[in-house]
């Protein structure tokens, strides 16, 4: 579950960039976030990774009330989530297995558990032949195939996408939303940050668009939400 | 951090350093450049200081002449006197040797260019006086040795080395300091410069700690690897350096002093210890404290 109540967000050079939003995900949701550049999406993930803290109101996802958070807490609040970015973020001198098993590493997974366990995110991406392969040597769907598989190899409740797509074509991209909605499907909550409207509205799915930093609607695949 | 995951880390380490060739062999090789400049200044300065030492050995010496009209019993009486001096208590002596005339005109007739000028000498014109060659222990106490060898032998039969040892001596105290100093100097230089090094290693991977914190790693997980590294780099540079330095010292510093025949080095074995240790300690400190200062500046995202 995410929580946003009446969460402001003032960068220290002060600039806005969230005021007074209200949001309620709930666990097995499968949310997109919207909106145009610099309209406050990239803040609202910053806030749920806890890279940036709020300037007021609450926030809470999961068990982890972030606005009152002390920082060394917040490698825990990172290993419930699974995330995946536009520029994939894979270890350009790890293989395609070390880079998924690195993140089962970090929260000091059994070596048995991370052998039995990777091959199998491996090939529910369609990765398998090419795990000893260097991300570098692979396509940008590929890239970000092994960013997914890396992103729920701790079995986290919440997975966020950020621009999942932003970097591959569009076939990849459709494939791509296919996986998250295979993950949702998996009982996982997802939050889909994106731009790509053409496939926010081939999805259906419930979308929250936000301008300004406000909410300006919440729409449940065409039906309107109460905000 | 879980203690099963301290296998991985180290093993992480190795991997990074293996993989990271290009970085870590310049640190390597930064490091190895400073060891030998800082190796061979300090076996420069050990060696003048032990030829400047060898060479004051031989001058801690004090001549005590014997007048040559004084009879066989009045010489062997102050012999006496100086055996009993030199077997006190807190004795400044460390040993005589008593040089008879005859003694003396050989020994200066085997020296270079005076055989002609004292061929004319022997045992029955012999100009040259008995003499007793005193070897002194400590030089801040030589003028209470000196008093004692007057009451002896007379004010003026004493002749001594302490003032050329004196300068020689303060020559070799100033090359120690200023040695010292510089040596100072280079080690403080050689360490900026190899921390500088590794943080250029760590910020070409700021975007590998920026994804492993993204992915919940804790400051411990993602700094260890770093200083195993660190520890790596450290302990290759120590090695190759003690290797080259010896080469250097056995070979090419052999090379040169061989051209000079007064220099004989001090042996390498002598350095056994203190180099390599020498070498180790800065590699470690300067490998683990830069990698660590550095990684916990990128710590923060």
């Amino acid at each position: 579950m995410i929580e946003f109540k009446d969460v402001t967000m003032v960068y220290d050079n002060g600039t806005p960039a969230l005021n007074g939003v209200n949001l309620l995900i709930e666990d097995g949701d499968f949310v997109f976030i919207v909106g145009r550049s610099g309209a406050g999406k990239t803040t609202l993930t910053k806030l749920l990774l806890r890279e940036e803290r709020v300037s007021s109101g609450k926030l809470t996802v999961d068990k982890f009330k972030l606005d009152k958070m002390p920082r060394r807490k917040v490698p825990y609040l990172r290993r419930s989530l699974g995330v995946v970015f536009q520029d994939f973020r894979l270890f350009p001198n790890m293989t395609v297995y070390e880079n998924v098993a690195f993140a089962m590493r970090v929260v000091g997974e059994k070596n048995s558990v991370i052998k039995k366990r990777v091959p199998y995110f491996l090939n529910l991406v369609e990765l398998t032949d090419k795990a000893d392969r260097f991300p570098g040597e692979l396509s940008g769907g590929e890239q970000q195939r092994v960013a997914f598989a890396r992103a729920i190899a701790n079995n986290p409740k919440i997975v966020i996408a950020d621009e999942p797509t932003g970097n591959v074509d569009r076939k990849m991209s459709l494939e791509l939303m296919d996986l998250l909605i295979r993950i949702n499907k998996l009982g996982k909550t997802v939050l889909v940050v994106t731009h790509d409207m053409e496939l926010v509205e081939r999805f259906k799915k419930r979308t929250v668009t936000i301008d300004d930093g406000i909410i300006i609607s919440d729409k449940n695949g065409g039906a309107v939400l109460e905000a | 951090m879980k203690l099963r995951n301290i296998p991985h880390l180290i093993g992480q380490g190795f991997v990074s350093f293996w993989r990271n060739g290009a970085m870590t062999t310049a640190a390597i090789l930064v490091l190895i450049c400073c060891m030998l400049v800082l190796g061979s200044f300090y076996v420069v300065i050990d060696n003048l200081d032990k030829f400047i030492e060898d060479q004051s050995e031989s001058i801690k010496t004090i001549n005590a002449y014997v007048d040559g009209s004084e009879s066989d019993e009045a010489v062997n009486a102050k012999e006496l006197m100086l055996f009993e001096l030199s077997k006190m208590e807190n004795s400044n002596i460390d040993h005589y040797v008593r040089i008879t005339k005859a003694e003396a005109l050989e020994d200066m007739k085997n020296r270079e260019g005076l055989e002609d000028v004292l061929s004319k000498f022997d045992e029955s014109n012999n100009p040259l006086p008995e003499t007793f060659r005193i070897h002194f222990k400590d030089i801040d106490s030589v003028q209470s040795l000196m008093r004692d060898l007057e009451e002896i032998f007379g004010a003026d039969m004493i002749k001594s080395e302490v003032a050329m040892y004196e300068s020689v001596n303060d020559i070799s105290t100033t090359i120690t300091l200023v040695g010292l100093w510089l040596m100072l100097i280079l080690l403080v230089i050689a360490i900026l410069i190899i921390m500088n090094t590794v943080k250029l290693t760590v910020f070409a991977r700021r975007k590998d700690i920026a994804i492993m914190r993204y992915i919940g790693a804790t400051s411990t997980f993602v700094v260890s690897p770093f200083i195993v590294e660190g520890i790596l780099i450290g302990v290759v540079a120590a090695i190759i350096s003690t290797g080259i330095q010896y080469y250097l010292y056995t070979e090419v510093f052999a090379d040169i002093a061989a051209g000079y025949s007064a220099i004989s080095l001090v042996p390498a074995l002598d350095y056994l210890y203190i180099i390599p240790v020498a070498f180790l300690a800065i590699g470690l400190f300067a490998g683990i404290v830069a990698s660590a200062t550095s990684v916990k500046k990128h710590l923060d995202v």
